[in-house]
């Protein structure tokens, strides 16, 4: 049994952050990625009826973590949160509210 | 091999890495309150990782941060490690979960550390309950294989043009309680300095295991995290972060007792027995000149208070700095036959 638990642990101990390497240029989670590298946050522009809005993202976030995938999680929010948003664009796409 | 992994041993290094351990549980579930509370500010994000996941809400928050002080607490103490530390880790696990923005690093090895030194039975040794029994070597390994994993994975993963160049430590060494000069913030300077610190992580984890450059690693370690707590902002999560990554230390330290002459003066052995948490001094002849027998290996003089200081609690984590060129040499000639410190007397509070 002590032998089974040894392996088990040690096989998560050695697997999580292995597998976890090389998947992305940003930063990953559960890899002891620290201070490796970061991505930065892209410029976020609401567009409303009024006109167009720069917003910083770190208004909105918790934490401006590097594994934080903003481009997908923050644009919906955006919407949401700002009155009378239509559209969310960064960089490289934008989001119809 | 089977033999050694079960072979019983002292389970005062491991209950001295649960106190650490579980002091920085303590600072860092008081850290936890005001991040989890932003949470529930409508404006903020909300990144679950699943769906079914209860929203945080003001309530929640604050169950999870009393249940996680409280066994922190009780964890430090060593009261009932197999109940209050599974209790820790739902605690802190709890937190990971909640949302992808409460992680961290050193929250993520804190649930680790907690998790294994529950199933190593860390509550056996400096507890509450007073009494020491011995505890199962192979849960112990899996705690040192964890140090090695996490610098290793960390200076494996600095291997990139970012970091090498020195740009992302132009970008953290910034706002910390020691301000990085700007005259400093160079970037050929800073990518040798990157350099530097790859180095030291993979030294670290594979040269602790070997006892002849143990105490590099210890003095090495202690330099890394007492710049990067020192140097860079979110000092309490860094004081976090080398708390734990320096608990794991001692359980490196060679088992074998330290066979110890010196004076007969009660108070020093009374000194040196409060010191020797980990139990390993075996206060045995006395004599005028301070000599130990540890490991087959006689030392006498400085060399001798260096081998001591180096099993004494909280002096095992600085005494591997009276080993550097320079410092030996002044420790030599502090300790020189028939000078002033030619008896030990009082040396282990003046190191």
């Amino acid at each position: 049994m002590a032998a089974l638990v040894f392996t088990a642990v040690l096989a998560a101990q050695l697997g999580i952050p292995l597998s976890r390497l090389g998947a992305d240029d940003q930063a990953q989670r559960f890899g002891w990625q620290m201070f490796s590298g970061s991505r930065g946050f892209p410029q976020f522009t609401v567009v409303t009826a009024t006109g167009e809005n720069e917003i910083k993202a770190d208004d909105f976030l918790l934490r401006s973590r590097v594994e934080i995938d903003v481009v997908n999680a923050l644009p919906p929010h955006l919407c949401a949160v700002i009155e009378g948003a239509v559209t969310v664009n960064w960089d490289t796409g934008s989001y119809r509210c | 091999m089977l033999i050694w992994m079960t072979a019983e041993i002292s389970s005062r290094p491991l209950g001295l890495a649960r106190i650490v351990v579980g002091s920085a549980c303590v600072i860092r579930s008081v850290l936890a309150w005001p991040i989890l509370l932003g949470l529930t500010d409508s404006e903020v994000v909300k990144i679950p990782y699943a769906d079914w996941l209860p929203a945080p809400s003001p309530p929640l928050v604050a169950l999870i941060v009393a249940t996680w002080l409280l066994s922190a607490v009780l964890f430090t103490l060593g009261w009932r490690v197999p109940v209050v530390g599974p209790i820790l880790f739902a605690a802190i696990a709890a937190t990971l979960a909640l949302d992808q923005q409460t992680y961290d690093n050193h929250v993520y090895l804190m649930a680790w550390l907690v998790l294994l030194l529950t199933v190593a039975d860390a509550g056996a040794g400096i507890s509450i309950r007073g009494k020491d029994r011995a505890v199962v070597r192979w849960p112990v390994l899996l705690l040192m294989i964890q140090l090695s994993v996490v610098y290793a994975f960390s200076a494996i993963t600095k291997f990139n043009e970012l970091f090498l160049s020195g740009g992302t430590l132009a970008a953290v060494l910034r706002n910390g309680v020691i301000p990085f000069p700007n005259s400093l913030r160079i970037l050929p300077l800073l990518s040798a300095v990157a350099g530097v610190v790859i180095f030291v992580e993979l030294f670290i984890a594979l040269m602790i295991w070997r006892p002849n450059f143990r105490p590099a690693a210890f003095v090495l370690g202690l330099g890394l995290h007492a710049s990067i707590t020192l140097l860079m902002a979110s000092t309490a999560q860094l004081l976090v972060f080398s708390l734990e990554m320096l608990a794991l230390y001692p359980l490196f330290l060679h088992p074998d007792p330290l066979s110890l002459t010196g004076p007969a003066d009660p108070a020093w052995r009374r000194k040196i027995h409060r010191l020797d948490l980990l139990r390993v001094v075996r206060l045995e002849g006395v004599g005028d000149e301070l000599i130990v027998n540890h490991q087959g290996r006689t030392t006498r003089g400085a060399p001798a208070h260096t081998r001591i200081a180096e099993h004494l609690v909280p002096w095992l984590w600085f005494a591997p700095l009276l080993r550097i060129p320079g410092i030996s040499h002044i420790h030599r000639w502090w300790h020189r036959p028939g000078g002033r410190r030619s008896l030990p007397v009082d040396e282990i509070q003046v190191q």
